[in-house]
């Protein structure tokens, strides 16, 4: 899975791309670690407190991969910011709904109140 | 030089080029004959040494070992930094008649090579038992996980109730889980998945199913909202910040209305088949999640799904290991097969024959592929007859 992390005009997006799964744990740990450290610095915090996940090129994502989400949404809200998915493929759509971790996670659609 | 001068010089060399191809199959055959690291280095200083001429020898690094007289003057030395992160390992050998001429400084170069592979197998190997010793623990603790849920001969006795559970995990450390237990005037039963895979994975479980059945026990006339509330706050209290959370479908079967009600927290659909009459008992029906799985938010309000369990009723509660499981083109069982396959044998009288039919048609579909996840089947089936379909 390709990440990468883009701050663009003071949005932070975490953008992810292929299967999201067990394997790819270690990688995303550390690249939300690395956003994290940016985030807690006083200077660069995302802006409105929001920080995106764009899933829209995750092809497959299992519950290690919502796991992992569900890591980033308690972490965000800990350190006082808050998650959006802003974009994702039929496949996360599906599962999020199924899950109903769609009512979790703030959408672009449905922000959480 | 006269002849037979030159004839015994000629022969001095060819037994010391004899002697130095023994002593380096010696060298080589160093490896295969001893286990132990510093043995093998013992042997392996002790050939080069003859092969060198050398004075002294000495390694240092995790297995120090040196011969011959120590005086570093005109030394050559070879270092091997451990690629694992581990001490260096160092090799000097020293002569005082002369210096090490270009070939022998390649030979020490082999030597260090083979003493470093020999001290890095030697690592490997400890790691390796290391892991093993883990490996088995995990193994044993994953084992007496499992322990909490019900046995096979462990099936609760409801009247007109026939009831099926089994879970078989895909590594012994699985994360499904499932109980029941007979409460106030019926039966709960629940079956989840905890995320993640291995021992903590293992180790939730056995939580999420203490926490059920302590609220079976303690509030035997709670609906199921109630059960999945309680359990939901112990979850969410125990896991905290640690982002796993269990997918849950929590039930109650009443005997005196014949109702079956439940809750879903994140957990894949669970399938009711109504029994076959005259209307052919039409599709079965999904009873999808209504709210997240547990242990993400402090609080969950599910809404609770009720219908009555005529006779031949079928409720089929799964783990998505079932409805995933991929076939050798990569085909999963998928929602819909599903779903026929329940509306296919629910006229099967017993709920264990029922659950039989499932797990050996989700086996079918799999053929030689790898069992994907876990998989677990909860068989409710109301009444011991209608067999018009099968």
């Amino acid at each position: 899975m390709d990440i990468t992390t883009t701050l663009v005009e003071g949005r932070t997006t975490l953008v992810l791309n292929g299967r999201f799964d067990a394997h790819e744990g270690p990688q995303f740990e550390a690249e939300f670690a690395a956003l994290s450290a940016h985030l807690t610095d006083p200077t660069g915090g995302p802006e409105g407190g929001i920080v995106n996940f764009d899933l829209g090129e995750v092809g497959f994502i299992d519950s290690s991969g919502l796991a992992q989400l569900v890591r980033c949404h308690k972490a965000l809200a800990a350190a006082g910011h808050q998650m959006r998915i802003v974009d994702m493929s039929s496949a996360v759509k599906v599962i999020l709904e199924m899950t109903k971790l769609d009512l979790v996670f703030g959408t672009a659609d449905q922000p959480v109140p | 030089m006269a002849g037979s001068a030159l004839i015994d010089d000629l022969a001095q060399r060819l037994n010391e080029s004899n002697d130095r191809l023994l002593a380096l199959f010696d060298l080589v055959s160093v490896e295969v004959r001893s286990l132990d690291a510093s043995e093998r280095i013992q042997r392996i200083i002790s050939v080069a040494q003859r092969l060198l001429n050398a004075d002294a020898i000495a390694v240092s690094g995790p297995f120090p070992v040196s011969t011959g007289r120590v005086n570093p003057d005109g030394y050559c030395h070879s270092e091997f930094p451990d690629v694992h992160d581990g001490p260096a390992i160092r090799v000097d050998v020293g002569r005082f008649s002369s210096p090490f001429l270009s070939p022998e400084k390649k030979l020490i170069g082999a030597m260090s090579s083979l003493i470093s592979n020999s001290v890095r197998s030697h690592q490997l190997h400890e790691q390796m038992v290391a892991q093993e010793v883990v490996g088995r623990e995990h193994e044993l603790a994953a084992q007496l996980a499992q322990g909490v849920l019900p046995s096979a001969g462990d099936t609760p006795s409801v009247d007109g109730l026939s009831v099926f559970g089994e879970t078989r995990p895909a590594k012994s450390a699985g994360g499904d889980l499932f109980t029941w237990a007979l409460v106030d005037g019926g039966l709960g039963f629940a079956v989840g998945d905890v995320s993640g895979k291995g021992l903590p994975a293992a180790v939730l479980m056995s939580t999420v199913v203490n926490a059920v059945n302590e609220a079976f026990r303690n509030q035997p006339a709670a609906g199921p909202e109630t059960v999945m509330e309680v359990v939901n706050r112990w979850v969410w209290r125990l896991l905290s910040e640690a982002g796993m959370f269990v997918t849950l479908i929590i039930g109650r079967f009443d005997l005196a209305t014949h109702t079956v009600s439940l809750v879903n927290a994140g957990h894949s659909p669970a399938v009711f088949q109504l029994p076959p009459g005259e209307a052919d008992g039409g599709p079965a029906r999904r009873v999808h999640a209504t709210a997240p799985p547990v242990g993400i938010l402090a609080d969950i309000s599910p809404n609770v799904w009720s219908t009555r369990m005529d006779e031949g009723s079928v409720l089929v509660v799964g783990s998505d290991g079932l409805t995933e499981q991929m076939d050798r083109h990569d085909v999963m069982f998928g929602e819909e097969r599903f779903d026929r396959l329940v509306s296919q044998v629910s006229p099967v009288p017993t709920a264990a024959e029922l659950g039989r039919r499932i797990f050996a048609a989700v086996d079918l579909h799999a053929g030689a592929t790898t069992q994907g996840d876990d998989r677990t089947l909860v068989v409710l089936r109301r009444g011991l007859t209608h067999a018009k379909r099968s």
